[in-house]
């Protein structure tokens, strides 16, 4: 087992994520997008 | 069935009809949220919805070249937890504070538990300068290429490789693994 593994297998755990956390978070960016704010230059591909 | 939309046409399409970005928390968030929790446990909550707000923000200025949307938004995520960097060791020591390993010889698994690997590594994480460590963990738990994190880290791709080489150097060290056995 390499070093990368046991860093993925034994680090630090991730807690779930709450149904709650993801709703607020989306909610607070709903708001945020509803303010409209529209690129001012546009996007640009490159 | 209709394909969803590839990220970067949603992000494109943002910029004139912001209802367009939404679908992009709803794909990523969960994994930024797991990314976020491993480094800063405490404010991962916050630091999910900062990083959708920074990224809906700033959706103008991204480019393409270098990394996908994934990418960028775990730049962004990363960029946050360079705020919280004092945080971030706390929860690294603190989970380090755990019975001391006895000497190790071959066969990690069988030779230290799983408490006592965590510590080791929780140990060794925060003993990283940061540069090296957003380096490590975005290759190791956000999955991003080394071409990825160059993007993210706006760095080229050999600085990238050296850092994460001297953060596997030190991390292996701490675990007694002799980097010259193993590949990835």
């Amino acid at each position: 087992m390499n070093d990368l593994t046991l860093l993925r297998d034994y680090g630090p755990d991730a807690d779930p994520v709450a149904p709650a956390a993801l709703a607020h978070a989306r909610s607070e960016l709903d708001t945020e997008i509803r303010r409209g704010h529209r690129q001012p230059a546009g996007y640009r591909r490159t | 069935m209709e394909r969803p939309p590839p990220d970067e046409q949603l992000l494109a399409a943002s910029g004139q009809d912001p209802q367009q970005f939404a679908p992009l928390f709803d794909r990523h968030a969960p994994d930024i949220h797991r990314y976020l929790s491993r480094r800063v446990a405490s404010v991962a909550d916050d630091l999910l919805s900062e990083t959708f707000l920074v990224a809906f923000r700033q959706r103008g200025s991204y480019r393409e070249a270098g990394a996908g949307v994934r990418a960028w938004l775990f730049g962004i995520a990363t960029n946050l937890v360079r705020q919280h960097v004092r945080a971030e060791i706390r929860r690294y020591r603190a989970l380090a504070r755990l019975p001391a390993p006895g000497p190790i010889e071959h066969d990690l698994t069988e030779r230290l538990d799983a408490y006592q690997l965590r510590a080791r590594i929780a140990a060794a994480l925060a003993e990283l300068n940061p540069a090296d460590r957003d380096a490590l963990l975005l290759l190791a738990w956000a999955d991003l290429s080394y071409l990825e994190i160059a993007a993210v880290q706006n760095v080229p791709v050999g600085t990238v490789r050296s850092r994460i080489n001297r953060a596997r150097r030190l991390t292996s060290a701490a675990l007694a693994i002799d980097l010259a056995e193993e590949t990835t």
